[in-house]
């Protein structure tokens, strides 16, 4: 098995997962925690930044109870709002990346790496680096599992 | 409406799911483009929004549609106008900014389904099938249309390519609008 080594870095993981999810191919991260054969072994949480009944809340209930029956196992739809959805961002970008904990979000998560400047000053480093990826962190936190919806303001 | 608020500066509060929200930023988009002032009132959210709205506590609101489609099709609210590219289908009467002669006025909320990144691939390739599938139901399109939502379900790649093109398009708005970053 390549790679087992050392651990590698959050980019390279990101990577490759990329690679997997682009070509359904094999790829250098097999040193997975959990299986996909398995999964789901136990409920899986999805996360709404807001307020129940919002548009992000509904849209993440119709998707959990569908995407439940067809994993065959159970969705539970969870609220933290807060901070203009910061708040459930940050939760599941630092829950255990092992598919149990989701994240439904709106626009919220494009736009608040261009409003949130104070919020984010741990990352100045990054910006200064490279003026473009004020999202780098929040990409780095996340893979797209799939697109969902948009709603009309 | 714009009309009134020149008239009267400040009559206006408006209701928004919260700061940062792209209803927020519509908002103020608008009041830069339309001349007019208003009072921001956030909230956690579209259906407390929503119903300070019906309280009257604010006299506007700006929402993702979602969140006030039941509430314009039983007459409760009175739709203003649709942000989108085109007038929403199941509210044909309602104008787009765009028509109303507000050029470039487009503004739609996106909702994204996302995984942390080190999530094992063969379990976010699962998830990403699943949802996929069932996102492309005509019967879940149904529904989502009946609830306000236009399915993309375009997938990871997609998703991926999506967010890098909207996250500039956005700073672009919020300098555009004046917002301080807080």
């Amino acid at each position: 098995m390549p790679n087992k080594t050392a651990l590698p870095s959050r980019r390279r993981i990101l990577r490759a997962a990329s690679v997997a999810l682009g070509a359904a191919a094999t790829s250098s991260f097999h040193v997975t925690r959990a299986s996909a054969a398995a999964y789901p072994e136990r409920p899986i949480k999805i996360v709404v930044p807001f307020a129940p009944a919002g548009p992000t809340d509904i849209i993440a209930r119709i998707l959990g109870q569908n995407l439940g029956a067809a994993l065959g196992g159970n969705v539970i739809v969870e609220n933290r709002p807060g901070a203009g959805g910061n708040i459930g961002i940050g939760y599941v970008a630092h829950a255990e990346a092992d598919g149990y904990a989701l994240l439904v979000i709106s626009s919220a998560f494009v736009v608040n790496p261009g409003l949130y400047a104070k919020s984010l000053t741990t990352l100045s480093r990054i910006l200064r680096r490279s003026p473009n990826s004020a999202p780098r962190r929040m990409r780095s936190w996340f893979l797209p599992g799939s697109a969902s919806t948009r709603s009309r303001n | 409406m714009i009309a009134r608020a020149k008239a009267k500066p400040n009559e206006f509060n408006y209701a928004s799911p919260g700061a940062g929200t792209t209803p927020h930023l519509s908002a103020e988009f608008l009041k830069i483009v339309g001349g007019i002032e208003m009072t921001h009132v956030p909230f956690s959210g579209a259906a407390p929004a929503i119903q300070a709205l019906l309280a009257g506590t604010t006299q506007v609101a700006v929402s993702a549609l979602p969140a006030v489609l039941g509430f314009i099709q039983s007459g409760e609210l009175k739709a203003l106008a649709v942000t989108g590219a085109h007038r929403w289908i199941d509210l044909p009467d309602v104008p787009t900014m765009v028509e109303l002669g507000y050029k470039d006025f487009i503004a739609e909320t996106l909702q994204f389904f996302l995984a942390p990144a080190k999530t094992p691939p063969d379990i976010v390739e699962k998830l990403s099938a699943k949802s996929l599938e069932v996102l492309k139901r005509p019967e879940i399109v149904d529904q989502l249309r009946s609830n306000g939502y236009e399915v993309i379900a375009n997938g990871p790649q997609g998703l991926r390519q999506r967010i890098e093109t909207e996250v500039p398009k956005w700073r672009d708005v919020i300098a555009k609008a004046g917002i301080k970053p807080v």
